[in-house]
């Protein structure tokens, strides 16, 4: 969890002024040292702690494996609530939670190894298995973020099944994509600083930021396109 | 004076939330549902006696307390996208931000309760006539809701930003909870 600034403004407790209070009742206690060390609690808020567990060799499979559990149930989870506004009897909302969850971890099995290529065409080759852990955290992270958008196509399809509700169920995968993105980005940021040798500077060079964003742009573009390959599945098979 | 181990947390949460929701943030998920509990049944309680005290009964009426369900239960997505977003507070901690927001609006709906009583004995006493009886009832069931979910939203972005105090987290919590507010009239007119 990233520390409390204690310089910033407000950083204090809204007292009644007609009360007697002591100096260290304004005082928050600091929640800096209170990182949370639950894995799903990890992905969505700190991908400090995440990349630190990807590269602990202890923990890095047992990491990825409980990220597969997370994918497999924050996919379900996402598609009972948000088709569970569609009440259509010809559905069955357990088909459609195994196809999201199965696309979910499928496009992401079919897309490792094209990413990986794509590393090594950007000359920014890294370990597969770590590889591997980076994309399962991002996908775990977009997929529990699927889980909290996914009331807004719920409640939005009972209010209009025409517009709102179809785009809003875009929209809550399009913020998970986005979401993976951006954690994709920010742990492959965070592990290129931890592969760096001692005494070098604590940022990597200009040239390499730029060499990660456009691999990071690049996998995603792989990864959108599996995801959107499982989607079509969906549709097809649903 | 000694307080309660019970009663310290409920005075607690209302003259220091901020620290509250960061206690009920370590002390788990138990004790932060209990008092989101609280905080809704004592709506609950204020919403159903204006009701029955304004409109005479329970059958005619926006359903406010079910909006205002809604609504608080649209929370929890909400700070699970903050906590993604990297809002400096504790995910267990927003969750307490919640809990503690539902008991200030709890305790609002109730203060209310005397005001609603003194409407009532005097619109009575004066035999008034409601001249648009469906539009009547429906304030009669809104009215606290509203309020009770104004008095929420107002303690969450308070404690978020005493905790967080960013520009940036100011900003959105402002914006999240004029949204949410918009969602609630949206979805009471449709309740009707």
């Amino acid at each position: 969890m990233t520390a409390i600034d204690p310089t910033l403004p407000y950083r204090s407790e809204h007292l009644s002024p007609f009360l007697p209070w002591a100096a260290e009742d304004r005082r928050l206690p600091q929640t800096r040292d209170e990182a949370d060390d639950a894995l799903v609690i990890q992905l969505m808020q700190s991908p400090k702690a995440i990349v630190d567990r990807i590269m602990d060799p202890t923990r890095a499979q047992a990491t990825v494996l409980a990220s597969v559990g997370v994918i497999t149930g924050a996919g379900a989870l996402a598609a009972v609530i948000m088709l569970s506004a569609w009440d259509d009897p010809q559905r069955s909302l357990a088909l459609d939670a195994f196809m999201v969850s199965a696309g979910l971890l499928g496009a992401l099995a079919a897309s490792i190894a094209p990413i990986w290529g794509l590393a090594v065409l950007r000359t920014a080759r890294m370990p597969i298995t770590q590889l591997t852990a980076i994309l399962t955290t991002s996908v775990a992270a977009a997929s529990l973020l699927l889980v909290a958008m996914s009331a807004a196509p719920a409640v939005l399809w009972r209010i209009d099944g025409v517009w709102a509700g179809p785009l809003a169920l875009v929209g809550a995968f399009l913020v998970a994509a986005v979401g993976c993105a951006v954690r994709f980005r920010s742990q492959l940021m965070l592990v290129a600083l931890h592969s760096q040798a001692e005494g070098a500077s604590t940022q990597p060079s200009g040239a390499d930021r730029s060499r990660i964003q456009a691999f990071a742009r690049s996998a995603m573009m792989v990864l959108a396109f599996t995801n959107a390959l499982a989607g079509w599945a969906w549709l097809a098979l649903g | 004076m000694e307080r309660s181990r019970v009663l310290t947390p409920l005075i607690d949460a209302v003259d220091r939330p901020a620290n509250a929701a960061l206690a009920l943030g370590r002390r788990g998920l138990l004790p932060t549902t209990a008092q989101a509990g609280l905080g809704l049944f004592a709506v609950a309680i204020a919403t159903t006696a204006t009701q029955l005290l304004l409109a005479g009964d329970l059958d005619t009426r926006v359903d406010g307390l079910m909006a205002f369900l809604e609504v608080t239960a649209l929370l929890v997505p909400i700070a699970l996208l903050a906590a993604f977003l990297q809002v400096r507070v504790p995910l267990r901690a927003l969750l307490g931000t919640v809990a503690v927001g539902l008991l200030q609006a709890g305790l609002v709906a109730l203060t209310l309760l005397p005001l609603v009583a003194f409407v009532a004995l005097v619109t009575a006493s004066r035999g008034m006539v409601s001249t648009y009886p469906g539009a009547h009832a429906a304030l009669a069931g809104l009215v606290v809701p509203a309020l009770a979910l104004m008095a929420m939203l107002e303690r969450c972005t308070t404690i978020v930003q005493s905790i967080d105090g960013s520009q940036w987290v100011a900003r959105s919590a402002r914006a999240m909870a004029w949204m949410l507010m918009a969602a609630f009239l949206v979805r009471a007119c449709q309740l009707v």
